[in-house]
Parts: structure tokens; C-alpha cells; sequence
């Protein structure tokens, strides 16, 4: 094609984005911030005539955790109303110099990644696209998976550390990957839960968010939880030999301890569905099981706030960010009255559950217990997977079936009602949603949330997990699936 | 050119006050210690370039906030780097000390709130330190009186973050923060408490100081705030406390003794001695902080730092690397053949000199020079002519090749003892003049005039303008005089003649002009 046809058609699906932008955001209040549309045509027309390839001149919004020196980045909490970074992350610098995309516009999120549903926002919630009734776009990137799926833009950055990537894309319909833990680099990602968060990506289809993950993921010496360069070499090799062995039929697991009861039957039929056409296309299916799995979800509660009440003790208002009239009230905690108005509900919450769970009495049982759980999770998932984990020993797997991907839902249910949401009783009833997602943000393993069109017009979230470093399979799998 | 007078100088104050003060806590009668136990809690700055999870520099005393990176500030979004240098010097620490290396060690985060504490957390090590186990060894001569030797037991040794400064304005509510300090890589090194006396946990000190600067490790200094000591106490096996901050050899000493008063006071009057932090202002000790153990510090070990792991390789090769260390130096230097005093060995060996005299030493001994003459001119005329911190330079400029040219010189009576200090102020004046000594003697004309004629009117010259002393000294009332007259013929002479000469050449001329005084000086 010339290059007066491709900037043709980057500047008519740029006009289209900020069209959907202009007319939707209002209500869906998926961006926080928006870039002037002017700015945003001049510069696709200047990358469209630099570069024909992949993704220049596409447009992407980045959930408001990921520092940029031009915008502040708050993570929608007044703790961080106003603050602009001196630094930008590693990400956007990529994105920016090397994939020469194009921001459009800040996406609203769950303060400080804290939330299942964006709720908790210094913005309000996003409103989910798919819906004429108000219903959660999920969290903690809900407004980038509502961006994507309301067509603002070709792509979102989002960040995962328990299920925030891929169940607002289970709920908004769109494509939400979480990469293993350390290919893609946190320098400049606010932090919540350092050995949980990771960058992820949402968009419409695969194809994206492959071209998209091959930008971002590569070796960060300023971030020291980064793959080494050695090993990302390694995984190529196992995934390029891997490939040519399998021949695109695959053995697919279903977890047992992922049917919950809480599990509404939109999505176990879905699930259901997904599996039969699956079998029918060649592919093997077994049952497995990872007993550990039953614990996931406290230990994920004892750990992600945990490391949460460490990374938020620095926001304090003394070097950055906001700070109230007053230090501390008579006899009271330095910080207390900035902390207490900075932060929201959520946060707070987790917060005092963090502390509570590191102070010398609980410590032993809880914290130091639950990093052992984790560690036999991340054991159950190698013993379920027919590939070894890069970076353990082989282990022994001789009593059960093992299998090159699990197939499991993303979500118990379909995107709730905001008005049954905001009238919970208790927070609680938020943290079990996350109960599919964990498993496979505490074994830091890569998963991706793919939209599932069923017969009676729903749309579901079904999940892919694949052992540490077979992304590109993983990939491979969801496009697979996603055009049966 | 001018005479040059030995100043008090920086270093020798460090070691002159820390012998005074042994020296008091001597007299006054150690053996009334009874009962006391005391440890103490060292942190000592790592003499690294750049901090110790980030690449800002480290510094002392520059600017406020010039020396800050995002990670120092805590900024969103920031992450540590390790410092690979400061984890070299603490296992040449840990090495010295004699202690086990842990081939596995982490990092933990200590959270405390505190303006000087970016991120509400201090990184430390606290669960699994890179190193445990070790002893110091104490003798007399490292300044105890009361045994002849005492291990003092190192109970740990941890890698940690230094906090920034708090700066308070005099009558003002604000209070200003440093971050330059911020995450300067530190040493913390705690003792078990087999210390008995104050005099004792000074001298681990101060033994300690010497150690650390002699390996690179620490410059060890408490005017730069490089080494603080915190102090553990307690008598007759009661609850230990704590006294916090002590920025002196003279604090450490006085504070334990007024401590150990405070102790025995409460207990004389049937009270408990409770678990309390105290600090000490220079005359008093006064509680601080009640009920140590109420602190709550969250340890969690830092998610995003990999533990530490050593080879063997690298702790052998930290091992067999080891230079000499000082005990080791000091015996050699005060055994033959070089028989230097106590006070000059180590005297040489704070300054990090040893090095240079057995390098000046070896030269004369080859030259066949007899006599403590590197010894003597290093320690009692250089260090005294050069500025602090000077004399780092000596090895490099006045090289031993140099300086032994000197000696040599003045033993020949080619030139004066004066005139050498003078070239060697020179040399360090003039770093990028390469020349060897005997080219810069005779380009500025330095040789000892041995022309008589010379030094004949110069001496007359003198005697002539301070005619009203001449009487003094002929009559006998005030015969010292003479050294003035000395003193003003080396000045017009420029330090050219020795002061030998002069003085006959003086007395010849007084002798001559005034019968009287030649007949008192037979």
C-alpha cells in the first residue's frame, strides 16, 4: 500500500477513536485526561510518514499508574492530585520512541490499583460500554478496558496484580493480557504489590496485543525484578522448539478448584462451550487439580495488602502530593491527617489490614504462612504443566496428566450492576471476585482474559494460563480460541 | 620562603584526644565498674562513590538536595539498584572481623514515619545479614588497663540505607530536610557486651576506626558523621539500656560512667532499672524514650531485591586479598629493625602511611644510611608542615624516591633540613612538576652555601642591625639570646646555611668583637 493509503487510514481510525472519545467519554468516563484532538491527528500524520510498521501511529491510553512527564500521574487518589513525574516509565519511552504510538488520553482506575470494580476512584467509576444500564467495567483498569471497548483507541496499558487486567476485559469484552511476572518492566509503574504487579495490556483482538507485548517486553536495568537477557533467549528457544512439536493441537487442562459455586451459570455454560468446541477442533482436554489453589485468595489478601501498606508509607505529603493543614492533630500520628484524607476507603482499608498482618504478633502466622502457600501454588501449577518452569528444577509428575494450557473462567459472573455494588454490606464480597485471577498473579505465570460471545448475546471472559515464559503460546492459544 | 611551624594537626588531635582520654579514664579507678556490662552498635558510612540503591553521589557537607536521585526521594515509581561496590566493602569488614559470611543474605524494610525516612521504610538487613560471628581482639596497647587482652564478640553485621538530615532553625517551627545523605550505604556492626569498663568500649572504638580506614572501608571519622555509636549498658545483669548518638571517643566514656552512676543511684534506691533509650548532651544522661520494645517496625524482607547471594570464590578471594592488618603492622614496626615507639607506629599507621616508610626505609637501608631518619622526618617534620588530608598525597607526589633524595641530601649537607620541608611543600604545591629532587634544589639555587664570605656578612649584618641584643648575650644576662640572632641570619640566609655553621660562624664573629665573651665561652 503507499504511504499516502496507510496515513490515510491511521488518520481515519484516529478521527474515529477521538470521535468515540468526544461522544462517549462524557458518560462512560473511561479517560481522565484527554489529549487535544488537533495534537493527536498532527502527530499520527508526522509517525504515519516515519514508519509504516505495526503499530505507529496507533493510538493507546495508559491506566493513570504509569508515570509520563507531561500529565500528572494521580492513580486517581488525591494522595497524588497534580503530582507530575520527573521520570517516565520504561513502557512509554518504548512505546513512544520505538512502537512511535500515540497516548490519547489517561484511563481511570481503582485508586492505587485497589479495587475490583473502579469504584473507588477520585474520578467516580467508569460505566461499562456494553451496557445501557450502569454496570461495573471492573477494576483496577476499568477505564482501559472501557477505552478499548468503547473504541477510544487501538490499545490500552493496564497493570495486573491480582486480576486488574483481566477481569475489567472479562466484564467490558475485549482481550486483557497479563505477561510472566518480570518481561515487561515495572520502572515507573506506581507500585501496589511489588511482586505481584505487572504491566498488562488490553485491546480487541490478540494480534494487538501481541504487537504490543513485543515492544514492551524486553530487559530493564533500571528495574531489578527484570528478566536478564539470557533467559528471555532461553524462552525463545523453548517457545520456537515447542511450537514445532505441538502443531497447533494442544493438551488443555481444566482446574477443578475453579468451579466455585459462586460460579453464575452465564459463565460455567460458557465455560462448558468454549471446551466442547475445543475438543472438537482436536485439542485434548483433562481434568487436573492444584489443591493449593482452595487457599489463593487470602493468601493473596494477606500478601498484596501487605506489601501495599510498605509501597504506600512514602506518600506522606512532605516531598510530593497532597498534604494537609496540619501534621498531626494534638497527641495524634505524624501524617495521620494527610494519610486520612489522601487516601481513600479502600486504601486505607488495606492498608491497616497490611500493617495488621506484618506487626510482630500476626507476622509468623500470617505473613510468613502465606508466602509458603504461595510457594506451593507456584509448585501445583508446575506440577499440572507438561512444560518445566525456566527457573526451577524438573520436578516429578508422574501421577497426573500434565498439560500445556489451563482453560477457566475470568470472573464468577458477568459485569454487575454499579447500584448492587455501591450497596454491598461488606468489602468482602468484592475480594471473592478475584478468585479465578490470583492463582495466577501469585505464581506470577502469564494469563489472558479472551471475550467469549455466547449464544444468548452475553459475553464472557474465558482464561488462558500457560507456565512461566510461554507467553507467545499462551498468545498463540488465544487466538486460536478466539477464532472458533 | 618562609620557616614553617608544626601546627596541631586534624589527625594527631583525633589520636591525642582519644590518648588523653584513656589516660583519665585510667586514673580515675577502673575497678570501680563493677558489674558493668557494656556493648555497642556501630554504624559506619561506606567510603563508596555512589549510594547504595541508586547512582546519586555520595557526599559530605555539599549543597542541600544536590545529591539526590528519584529512588533517594522515594518518588512513585522508583526502584533500587544494589550497589555492588558497598557489598565488597562490607565483606572486607566482615573479613577483618573474623566473621561468618553468610553465602545467602537479604534485604528487609524497617517502616518507621520520619521526615528523614522518604519512603516510611528504612532497607536493612534484618532476618538473614550478610555477615555474624566475629571478634576484635583488644591488648594493652590498643589502650585497655585492666586485662591483657579482651575479645570483643561481633555479634552482626548488616548492610543498611543511611536516613537524610533533619536541619533546625533556631526559634522557628520549620524543620529542613537533607536527602543528600539519604541511602549513603552503611555498616551496622553490633558487639556482644564483653565490655567492662568505658575505657574498654572506647578502645574497641577507636581500634575499630583504625581498622576500617585502613582497609578503604570507612574513613571512620565522627566529625563527618562516618562512624556513630550507640551504647548498651547494664549493671549486675539487669535490663540493658540503651544511650543513642554518641559523637565522641570523650562521649562513649563519659556518658557509660555517668550511666553506670545513674544505674547504681536507682538501684541503691530500691527501684528497678527499666529498658530505656537515653542520650547524652555532653555533661548528662537523661531518658529519652520509654519501653524500648514498643517500637513496631513492620520488618517485611523487600520484595523487589533478590537475596544476596556470594560464591565462595568471591569470600576466599576477599580472604587471601586481605592487606596487612594493623595489629600486624604495628608489631612489625615496633620490633626490629625498625624499633619505632608505640605512638609512631600508629601514628603512621592513622595516617595510612606504612606503606611509604617501609618504601623510604628500604631505600636508605640500600643506600646504607643508618638511623631513623624515614621515621623521624615522615612523622615529626612532614606530617607537621602538611595541611589535612594532605597527606593522603605524599605517596604519590613527595614519593619515596624523593623524599629519601632529601634525606640523603641532608645528611650530605647539600642542603638543610629547612630547605627540604620547603621543597616538599613545593612538590605538593606544584603536583604537575615531575622533576627529580636534584634538578629542583639546583634550579632555585637551594644548595647549602658553603661559601663562608657569605654567611661571614650575613652574620654581621645581623648583629650590626640588633645591636642592643648583642649586649645581652656577650654580658651573659640573656645568653638564648643567641638563638634570635640564629633565627634572623637563617631568615636573610634563606635556610641555605645550616644552623650549625651559623651559629659558629655567630659566635666566632661575637668572640672576635667582644673579648669578654670569648672568655666566657671557653
Amino acid at each position: 500500500m503507499s504511504m499516502f493509503q496507510h496515513v490515510d487510514i491511521l488518520l481515519k481510525e484516529a478521527k474515529t477513536c477521538l470521535s468515540n472519545i468526544a461522544s462517549l467519554n462524557h458518560r462512560l468516563n473511561a479517560l481522565i485526561s484527554v489529549r487535544p484532538p488537533e495534537s493527536v491527528l498532527t502527530r499520527v500524520s508526522e509517525v504515519a510518514t516515519e514508519s509504516q510498521s505495526g503499530l505507529a501511529g496507533k493510538l493507546f491510553a495508559l491506566k493513570d499508574n504509569f508515570c509520563t512527564i507531561d500529565q500528572p500521574t494521580t492513580c486517581a487518589s488525591k494522595m497524588l492530585q497534580g503530582y507530575v513525574s520527573p521520570f517516565e516509565a520504561t513502557v512509554m519511552t518504548r512505546l513512544y520512541k520505538i512502537a512511535h504510538a500515540i497516548d490519547v488520553g489517561r484511563a481511570n482506575m481503582d485508586e492505587f490499583a485497589m479495587g475490583t470494580d473502579n469504584i473507588f476512584s477520585l474520578y467516580g467509576p467508569p460505566l461499562n460500554p456494553l451496557y445501557s444500564t450502569p454496570r461495573s467495567a471492573g477494576g483496577s483498569s476499568g477505564g482501559s478496558a472501557c477505552a478499548v471497548a468503547a473504541g477510544m483507541c487501538h490499545f490500552a496499558l493496564g497493570t495486573d496484580t491480582g486480576g486488574s487486567v483481566r477481569l475489567p476485559a472479562a466484564y467490558c469484552g475485549v482481550v486483557g493480557f497479563k505477561p510472566s511476572y518480570g518481561l515487561v518492566s515495572r520502572h515507573g509503574v506506581v507500585a501496589f504489590a511489588q511482586s505481584l504487579d505487572t504491566v498488562g495490556v488490553l485491546a480487541r483482538d490478540v494480534q494487538t496485543v501481541r504487537e504490543v507485548f513485543n515492544v514492551i517486553s524486553a530487559y530493564d536495568p533500571l528495574d531489578p525484578t527484570s528478566v536478564s537477557n539470557e533467559l528471555r533467549r532461553q524462552l525463545q528457544t523453548n517457545t520456537a522448539r515447542r511450537r514445532q512439536a505441538s502443531k497447533g493441537k494442544y493438551k488443555l487442562g481444566i482446574p477443578l478448584e475453579f468451579i466455585v459455586d459462586s460460579c453464575s451459570p452465564d459463565i460455567t455454560n460458557a465455560w462448558a462451550a468454549v471446551l466442547k468446541k475445543l475438543r472438537a477442533q482436536g485439542h485434548e482436554l483433562y481434568a487436573v487439580s492444584m489443591p493449593s489453589i482452595k487457599s489463593a485468595l487470602p493468601t493473596y489478601y494477606i500478601l498484596g495488602p501487605s506489601e501495599a501498606a510498605s509501597n504506600l508509607s512514602r506518600y506522606d505529603g512532605v516531598r510530593y502530593g497532597y498534604r494537609a493543614n496540619v501534621d498531626r492533630v494534638a497527641n495524634g500520628v505524624l501524617y495521620g491527617v494527610t494519610r486520612s484524607e489522601g487516601f481513600g476507603s479502600e486504601v486505607r482499608r488495606r492498608i491497616l489490614l497490611g500493617n495488621y498482618n506484618l506487626s510482630s504478633g500476626a507476622f509468623n502466622n500470617h505473613y510468613i504462612q502465606a508466602q509458603k502457600v504461595r510457594r506451593k501454588l507456584q509448585l501445583n501449577f508446575d506440577g499440572v504443566f507438561s512444560v518445566d518452569h525456566p527457573l526451577e528444577k524438573p520436578i516429578d509428575r508422574d501421577d497426573q496428566p500434565t498439560v500445556d494450557f489451563l482453560v477457566a473462567p475470568c470472573s464468577t459472573g458477568t459485569a454487575p450492576l454499579l447500584s448492587d455494588i455501591l450497596s454491598q454490606k461488606s468489602p468482602l464480597d468484592s475480594y471473592v471476585n478475584d478468585v479465578l485471577t490470583v492463582p495466577a498473579s501469585l505464581a506470577g505465570i502469564p494469563a489472558i482474559s479472551i471475550p467469549w460471545h455466547t449464544d444468548d448475546g452475553k459475553v464472557v471472559g474465558i482464561q488462558v494460563m500457560g507456565q512461566y515464559g510461554d507467553d507467545d503460546r499462551v498468545l498463540d492459544v488465544s487466538e486460536m480460541i478466539m477464532s472458533l | 620562603m618562609r620557616i614553617y611551624v608544626r601546627p596541631r594537626l586534624f589527625g594527631t588531635r583525633n589520636l591525642g584526644v582519644f590518648r588523653d582520654a584513656i589516660r583519665w579514664a585510667s586514673a580515675t579507678a577502673e575497678n570501680s565498674y563493677d558489674g558493668l556490662k557494656c556493648g555497642v552498635e556501630i554504624h559506619l558510612q561506606l567510603d563508596t562513590k555512589t549510594k547504595l540503591f541508586s547512582n546519586s553521589r555520595t557526599s559530605f557537607q555539599a549543597t542541600p538536595n544536590e545529591h539526590v536521585s528519584y529512588f533517594d526521594l522515594a518518588l512513585p515509581g522508583s526502584q533500587p539498584i544494589l550497589n555492588k561496590h558497598a557489598v565488597l566493602l562490607a565483606l572486607k569488614a566482615a573479613t577483618a572481623l573474623n566473621c561468618k559470611i553468610h553465602r545467602r543474605s537479604m534485604f528487609d524494610r524497617k517502616h518507621y514515619f520520619y521526615a528523614d525516612q522518604p519512603a516510611g521504610y528504612q532497607i536493612t538487613q534484618y532476618y538473614h545479614a550478610i555477615a555474624s560471628d566475629g571478634i576484635l581482639w583488644l591488648q594493652r596497647r590498643d589502650g585497655i588497663s585492666s586485662r591483657d587482652k579482651l575479645g570483643v564478640r561481633i555479634t552482626q553485621l548488616q548492610i543498611e540505607q543511611d536516613t537524610g538530615k533533619s536541619v533546625y532553625e533556631i526559634d522557628s517551627d520549620k524543620s529542613y530536610i537533607d536527602f543528600n545523605r539519604t541511602n549513603h550505604p552503611l555498616i551496622e556492626i553490633v558487639t556482644a557486651p564483653d565490655m567492662k569498663t568505658p575505657q574498654e568500649a572506647a578502645a574497641f572504638v577507636h581500634k575499630l576506626q583504625i581498622l576500617m580506614k585502613h582497609l578503604g572501608v570507612s574513613t571512620g571519622e565522627f566529625q563527618s558523621g562516618a562512624i556513630r555509636v550507640d551504647v548498651n549498658v547494664s549493671t549486675n545483669g539487669g535490663k540493658r539500656c540503651e544511650i543513642k548518638n554518641l559523637a565522641s571517643i570523650n562521649d562513649i566514656i563519659y556518658s557509660i560512667r555517668a550511666e553506670y552512676n545513674r544505674q547504681l543511684n536507682q538501684v541503691s534506691q530500691g527501684r528497678t532499672i527499666e529498658s530505656v533509650t537515653l542520650g547524652w548532651d555532653g555533661h548528662n544522661i537523661s531518658v529519652q524514650r520509654e519501653k524500648e520494645g514498643s517500637l513496631e517496625y513492620r520488618y517485611i524482607p523487600d520484595p523487589e531485591l533478590p537475596p544476596l547471594l556470594l560464591s565462595e570464590d568471591i569470600i576466599r578471594k576477599t580472604r587471601d586479598n586481605q592487606p596487612k592488618l594493623p595489629d600486624e603492622l604495628i608489631d612489625e614496626l615496633t620490633a626490629a629493625p625498625h624499633g619505632l615507639n608505640l605512638a609512631n607506629a600508629q601514628t603512621l599507621l592513622s595516617y595510612g602511611l606504612v606503606d611509604y616508610y617501609y618504601a623510604s626505609y628500604k631505600i636508605l637501608e640500600e643506600a646504607e644510611i643508618k638511623g631513623k631518619n624515614a621515621a623521624n622526618w615522615i612523622i615529626n617534620d612532614i606530617l607537621g608542615i602538611v595541611s589535612a588530608g594532605e597527606e593522603k598525597l605524599l605517596p604519590s607526589i613527595v614519593t619515596p624516591s624523593r623524599l629519601t633524595d632529601l634525606i640523603i641530601a641532608q645528611k650530605q649537607k647539600t642542603i638543610t633540613k629547612i630547605i627540604a620541608m620547603n621543597v616538599i611543600k613545593y612538590f605538593l604545591q606544584n603536583q604537575a612538576d615531575h622533576r627529580v629532587t636534584a634538578e629542583v634544589i639546583d634550579q632555585y639555587q637551594l644548595t647549602a652555601m658553603a661559601d663562608g664570605n657569605i654567611l661571614e656578612t650575613i652574620c654581621s649584618n645581623v648583629l650590626e642591625e640588633h645591636s642592643d641584643l648583642v649586649e645581652l648575650v656577650v654580658s651573659g644576662k640573656k645568653p638564648s639570646a643567641i638563638k634570635f640572632f640564629l633565627g634572623m641570619v637563617m631568615k636573610n640566609g634563606m635556610g641555605r646555611f645550616n644552623p650549625q655553621d651559623s651559629e659558629a660562624t655567630l659566635k666566632r664573629i661575637l668572640m672576635a668583637q667582644h673579648p669578654e665573651y670569648a672568655n666566657s665561652q671557653k
